[in-house]
């Protein structure tokens, strides 16, 4: 087995607790947000898109204990894997500016696919907060579509621009001679 | 030729400024125990770790001079296939609990399933090594909620089931109380009696005394004495680079300072009280 | 020494159960057949009938408490609430009730119940597998199909982890708040309360990856032998093969009736 392989199969599990826990103290913290992807996005730029990808996935599995019906936005998490590992491979975490940029960008992407799953088969209904967002533009006279295109946008970027600042904030923090042993490591180290 | 063989190696840790081992050469025998001792920081570890073959295939950085493991160059080995024969046990109590098993009874049974061992011998081999290690009791419990000292203990027990034929062992009893300290000691020398090969790093100089055929001492990635361990800790021109050396020794030079000399320096506490008594009877 | 504890090591683990003791292969396939049924039968009677099933087989199975305990949520919130807004909104032409945008229709009603009774009996099909499952069986069973022994450490790991991580979280938490961090009052405080324990905490468990990778190391995780399990399941009986390939083939001729019915 390869020696960067080594280090990044025990890395997929503390992102997935990273995100689990991420979750659990926001709730702690009675934040309105979610905060569980910051695991994903942290494995995913310093190990590959792969391994980020099995993070969501495994995150996503796990939330689906507790909640089955999140299972479809499954996919969502995992394409965040994916994503990160191109962000950094295009150095996009080395700036604090950066970091907003990538959560404006995630949190639309992320909208933009869980939007059509919400409407579809949960009528716009997610069982969140932002759910009363929903009704009361439905109620209003908005289409579903629209209406849970809105209250995903607003929950999203909230969400997923902290997240990502959280992680540029990590991604600084962890010393050299650890990035160094890691696939996507040579994206991280500064020129000498 | 030695088991394992040293030959003016330096190494630096990928991005280090300064090398971490400086131009060592050393020769290890099978069915020795080596302490090594040294100032934190020193080498120590890193040495270890070259043993182990993790230095270069886990920490990469850059490897001078001639290293081999039973004639082969240790670039070479196959580290996956050295963790068969080598066991190492090291500080961290927390992560050497693998953390995916829920009782310490299968903890240790881990390391044996991934080497193969039938399981009526797997049962066998944790019993007895239970037994050994005082750790009976803990054997239904669940390895992720005990203590410092009681995890350092099961992690023994795990390297240890799986019978090496080599044990590199750094700092184990950090966690301990003396009497468990004490016990592993005793435990560590039931193995050399085994006709195991044992690498020590301890700071517990007068155990060290007690069980170990040779030391090392390690400083600033040198190695600064080496050789028969009466030979090593008695000189005490140690002292001056930071290492430390036996209450014995110590003692000893105290007596010296009053004009009281002993026919031999003592390094362990019986040779001490031997020879006290010899002196004054 | 106890010998009764190491004597079940000795012999494939029973639970005593029927169900719990089937295969948990078995159990996913079943989980899967049965959860994913009243997408294929399109009929809410069929699937609230199921929701009832989940339930009566979780008591059957001696987990009632833990499955209902997990399971009332999703009725409240998919149950209840899921139904109202389905009612309330979705198109219909025979109209019951109108104001502003709220309508309820007997389409719409009809409409709510059948995606309630899909997300319910799917729901309920889940958390059902995974009261009856213990990790370790799952992991066991993938192993014997020949999935790497890998993939059983990263599933095992990340369940303990999120354990260790949360304990590690509650420690972090009330260091500080001795130093000062508030995480009451208003919600800028409490924001602020979140990088301080968030970023510790991953830096410390990353930090601690390479040791717990040598470590393992050092338990010949990556020795290229073939394994062997200390603690066993007993093998699928024929009876359960016979269970699972009437389940399967019942699943199957559903499907394809219901793709019958769509094409003509």
């Amino acid at each position: 087995m390869k020696k960067f392989d080594k280090l990044t199969i025990f890395l997929i599990p503390i992102g997935i607790a990273v995100n689990v826990v991420g979750g659990q103290l926001a709730v702690l913290l009675k934040l309105p947000v979610f905060l569980d992807s910051i695991g994903t996005i942290v494995v995913g730029a310093l190990c590959g898109g792969i391994p980020g990808l099995l993070v969501g996935l495994g995150c996503g599995l796990i939330n689906a204990i507790s909640l089955p019906t999140l299972l479809p936005y499954t996919v969502i998490g995992m394409l965040f894997g994916l994503i990160a590992s191109f962000l950094a491979k295009k150095n996009m975490f080395s700036a604090f500016w950066k970091a907003i940029v990538n959560g404006l960008g995630i949190a639309l992407i992320s909208t933009c696919i869980a939007v059509p799953i919400t409407a579809t088969l949960y009528g716009g209904f997610v069982g969140t907060g932002a759910s009363v967002i929903v009704t009361t533009l439905m109620a209003a006279g908005w289409d579903v579509l629209p209406a849970t295109f809105v209250s995903e946008l607003s929950s999203e970027l909230m969400d997923k621009i902290i997240c990502l600042v959280v992680v540029f904030l990590v991604l600084k923090a962890i010393p050299e001679r650890l990035v160094v042993k890691l696939p996507n490591g040579k994206y991280f180290l500064k020129e000498k | 030729m030695g088991f394992i063989e040293l030959k003016n190696v330096t190494y630096t840790y990928p991005l280090a400024k300064e090398p971490a081992l400086r131009n060592m050469t050393c020769s290890l025998e099978r069915g020795k125990f080596y302490g090594v001792i040294g100032e934190n920081a020193g080498g120590k570890t890193t040495f270890c770790n070259l043993l182990r073959g993790l230095i270069p295939h886990f920490y990469i950085g850059e490897l001078v001079g001639e290293a081999t493991i039973d004639g082969q160059d240790i670039r070479e080995v196959d580290i996956d296939v050295l963790s068969t024969r080598m066991g190492y046990i090291f500080q961290n109590p927390f992560t050497q609990i693998s953390g995916v098993r829920k009782t310490v009874f299968e903890e240790i049974a881990l390391g044996l399933e991934n080497l193969g061992v039938a399981k009526e011998e797997m049962i066998e081999k944790v019993i007895e090594i239970a037994e050994l290690l005082k750790i009976e009791n803990l054997l239904q419990n669940n390895p992720n909620r005990l203590s410092g000292g009681q995890r350092q203990r099961v992690a023994f027990a795990s390297i240890m089931a799986m019978d090496t034929d080599v044990f590199v062992i750094d700092e184990p009893t950090s966690q301990l109380d003396p009497e468990g300290t004490e016990s592993i000691f005793e435990i560590i020398h039931t193995l050399k009696e085994r006709g195991k090969t044992i690498i020590l790093v301890e700071h517990k100089v007068d155990l060290l005394a007690e069980y170990a055929d040779e030391v090392i001492a390690i400083q600033g990635g040198e190695i600064i004495a080496e050789g028969k361990t009466k030979e090593v800790l008695s000189d005490l021109t140690l002292l001056e680079r930071g290492v430390m050396l036996p209450q014995s020794v110590m003692l000893n030079q105290q007596l010296n300072n009053h004009g009281i000399h002993l026919p031999e320096v003592p390094v362990t506490k019986s040779e001490c009280i031997r020879l006290l008594a010899e002196r004054v009877g | 020494m106890d010998y009764g504890f190491i004597n079940q090591y000795k012999q494939p683990k029973k639970s005593g159960n029927m169900i719990r003791d089937l295969n948990p292969i078995t159990k996913l396939n079943l989980m899967l057949v049965l959860g994913l049924s009243p997408f294929f039968v399109q009929n809410f009677i069929y699937g609230f009938s199921m929701v009832i099933f989940f339930v009566i087989v979780s008591a059957a199975a001696g987990c009632f408490k833990s499955f209902f305990s997990m399971y009332w949520k999703v009725l409240l919130l998919f149950g209840v609430f899921l139904f109202l807004v389905k009612a309330a909104f979705a198109p219909g032409e025979q109209v019951i009730f109108q104001l502003w945008g709220i309508c309820i229709t007997h389409e719409s009603i009809i409409s709510g119940l059948n995606i309630v009774s899909l997300v319910l009996a799917f729901s309920g099909s889940f958390i059902l597998f995974v009261k009856i499952t213990p990790m370790e069986d799952f992991t066991y069973m993938l192993e014997q199909k020949g999935v790497s022994h890998v993939v059983s450490f990263v599933i095992l790991s990340s369940f303990q982890t999120i354990t260790d991580l949360g304990q590690n979280a509650q420690i972090i938490l009330e260091s500080q708040k001795a130093r000062g961090i508030e995480t009451e009052g208003n919600i800028l405080q409490r924001a602020k309360a979140f990088i301080p324990v968030i970023g510790p905490l991953i830096l410390n468990a990353i930090a601690g990856t390479e040791e717990k990778s040598i470590a393992m190391d050092a338990r010949a995780f990556s020795a290229p032998v073939e394994h062997t399990f200390l603690s066993e399941l007993p093998k699928a009986g024929n009876k359960e093969k016979i269970l699972i390939v009437v389940f399967d083939l019942a699943f199957a001729a559903l499907i394809i009736g219901r793709i019958a019915l769509w094409v003509l």
